[in-house]
């Protein structure tokens, strides 16, 4: 099965962008920036700052992919899942929601934060957002395997006939979440995917039989690898048309 | 594509252990909803759920892993090689209230997917470095049988585990309570007095297979997934779309993947919450797809609550219970169908003709999937 990317987005400790402005993304440990919705939505979004940090930067991510893709705008829904894989989901989300029904047993539990204690809500925020009216769920999977969550994807973009996918992977960010062991440091990036049949700007992904996953030929198991070589094709590719 | 069969299945529900006990109470027009008794209800909408009796002797942050390892007791060896795919909205979520009401350290690994995936690979002996958690609402399970199926389909996997639970809790029944979305007098759904929903816990573990492991296990392989599909509405994070609009199109994909028209289709296992947005909708879609044709049709939330992310494998086991006897059973809690529902919801048992048994279910965030199962001998 193959792929091509077309656009690539991220919210990251070290910053916020798309692939087409910037050379190199670094997933890398520390404090996530606090996005505005101007920062993300130029024509704003009536619910982004009420989002809890799991789904701003999901949702970050996703508008920026899009608009890498030249995909931001459209008139028709399209047939485009997500996938987003997670390692502790809204967690913090959980014990900040929970923490408002502990006094007076729950009479004052708040309920925009009771919205997003289910980690698949933000992909309904992006759904509404860009169109998106094919599959959409969030998964886990052994931390180990990090790229589980874009292999998954690519067998539903062609399993289900879909216009695109976005396949990604958000990880927030709080203090219930530091003591939790965790593979990657918080953070969110998504792809997005569309059948091989469209040049992608930033190379191609193929799924093996068994499992393998190749960008441009290359075996990639790591997401910090596919960012540096997938961003590396789409600037040697800009050069070169200048 | 290779065909599907769903060649196992367990279930745990406020009725008890099992799929008859299920069955029975279905059939008898009982309801499992009783006074909640593990956190005070003083201040929410409702003061009943349909709990399962000895999970209020658990301690905190153990209900989950009791759950699944009751419902993994007598399911059976496994072909080997066999994948797992589990479903959860919000797993062993009794731990992290526990932490947050004790401000003690805990063990919150069950309250991710992570968790619930070791806890069902501890409980079959499965060791599946591809194991996947999905979260997708109340169709988390109809989403990863679907995923399931897909993979059997296309030749990625022979067999494939689902495994789905989600427990009553303070933290789940505080959110639909402010939500506003509790019935204070029971789920009565599609019923034209239908007032919310009444929160259920459950478990499910479904084995699909393929052909040639289906024909040698021990069960008797009748029953095929036929279909299934998914779609998002794109309208509302946390509201169904009025016009169905992602309902619709998932039904449709599923008869796509089946390659049958909705002609085929002699039965609805509905989503049903007992909330009016939810029905509404759901009535909505199935008029867009079958016109005025009078499916027997049937809910089983006003029986065992709506049992979140285990609520389509639970369905999808009763549904193979329901083609089999060739019956629906009653909605319980329906009393008066609202119009749109007359003809179609019932409060008591309805033949089954037939055909093929559409099971629905639809969630926040958008989410509607589908299922089509039938008869190996209808197919």
């Amino acid at each position: 099965m193959i792929a091509s990317i077309q656009g690539l987005g991220w919210v990251t400790a070290a910053g916020h962008g798309q692939g087409h402005d910037s050379r190199s993304v670094q997933l890398t440990a520390g404090e996530l920036p606090r996005l505005r919705g101007a920062q993300v939505f130029p024509e704003g979004h009536p619910r982004f700052g009420r989002l809890d940090t799991f789904s701003r930067i999901g949702v970050g991510a996703i508008a920026f992919a899009m608009a890498d893709a030249g995909l931001a705008n459209w008139q028709e829904k399209r047939r485009t899942g997500i996938v987003a894989a997670t390692e502790h989901g809204c967690l913090q989300t959980d014990a900040d929601y929970y923490d408002t029904v502990i006094p007076n047993d729950g009479e004052c539990a708040s309920p925009n934060l009771f919205a997003y204690t289910l980690p698949n809500c933000f992909l309904g925020e992006a759904a509404l957002q860009f169109g998106l009216a094919g599959p959409t769920y969030v998964l886990n999977h052994r931390p180990e395997d990090e790229l589980a969550g874009l292999r998954a994807a690519i067998q539903e973009l062609h399993w289900e006939g879909l216009d695109g996918i976005l396949a990604g992977v958000v990880n927030a960010d709080g203090p219930c979440l530091d003591p939790q062991p965790r593979r990657l440091p918080p953070g969110a990036i998504f792809l997005y995917l569309s059948p091989a049949d469209r040049e992608g700007a930033y190379g191609t992904l193929s799924l093996a039989a068994d499992g393998t996953c190749r960008h441009n030929g290359q075996i990639v198991r790591r997401w910090q690898t596919l960012l540096d070589t997938a961003l590396a094709m789409r600037h040697a590719n800009q050069d070169n048309d200048r | 594509m290779n065909p599907v069969y769903v060649t196992r299945s367990a279930v745990i529900t406020s009725f008890g252990d099992g799929l008859s006990v299920l069955w029975d109470g279905l059939l008898a027009g009982r309801s499992a909803v009783t006074p909640v008794r593990r956190f005070p209800t003083t201040h929410y909408l409702a003061s009943e759920a349909a709990c399962i009796d000895w999970l209020d002797a658990v301690p905190p942050g153990h209900a989950i892993e009791r759950l699944l390892d009751r419902l993994a007791t007598g399911f059976g060896p496994l072909p080997t090689g066999t994948r797992l795919l589990t479903a959860t909205t919000k797993g062993g979520i009794d731990a992290l209230q526990d932490q947050r009401r004790r401000g003690a350290d805990a063990d919150l690994d069950t309250t991710n997917g992570n968790g619930f995936i070791r806890l069902a690979e501890r409980y079959w002996g499965l060791d599946d470095p591809t194991a996947l958690n999905l979260n997708a609402a109340c169709a988390s399970s109809t989403l990863a049988i679907a995923r399931g199926a897909a993979m059997i389909a296309h030749g990625a996997a022979d067999a494939v585990l689902v495994v789905a639970a989600d427990l009553v809790s303070e933290f789940v029944f505080s959110g639909f309570s402010v939500l506003r979305a509790l019935s204070s007098n029971g789920a009565h759904p599609f019923d034209r007095d239908r007032a919310g929903l009444v929160l259920g816990e459950g478990a499910a573990a479904v084995l699909l297979t393929n052909r040639p492991l289906a024909k040698t296990a021990d069960d008797t392989p009748s029953i095929r997934l036929l279909g299934w599909g998914s779609a998002n509405d794109a309208n509302h994070v946390t509201a169904p779309a009025r016009d169905g609009c992602g309902l619709i199109a998932a039904i449709r994909r599923a008869l796509a993947v089946a390659d049958r028209t909705s002609e085929a289709v002699a039965g609805i296992s509905a989503h049903g919450t007992g909330t009016v947005y939810n029905d509404a909708m759901e009535l909505t879609a199935i008029e867009a797809i079958f016109g005025d044709r009078r499916l027997p049709c049937h809910s089983v939330k006003g029986a065992i609550g709506h049992t979140l992310g285990a609520a389509g494998a639970i369905e999808l086991a009763l549904g193979l219970r329901m083609l089999t006897t060739r019956t629906v059973p009653p909605t319980v809690g329906l009393s008066t169908p609202e119009p749109r529902a007359e003809g179609r919801f019932a409060a008591v048992a309805q033949p089954l003709g037939e055909g093929c048994l559409l099971s629905t279910n639809s969630g926040f965030g958008g989410v509607n999937a589908a299922l089509l199962l039938g008869r190996e001998e209808d197919v």
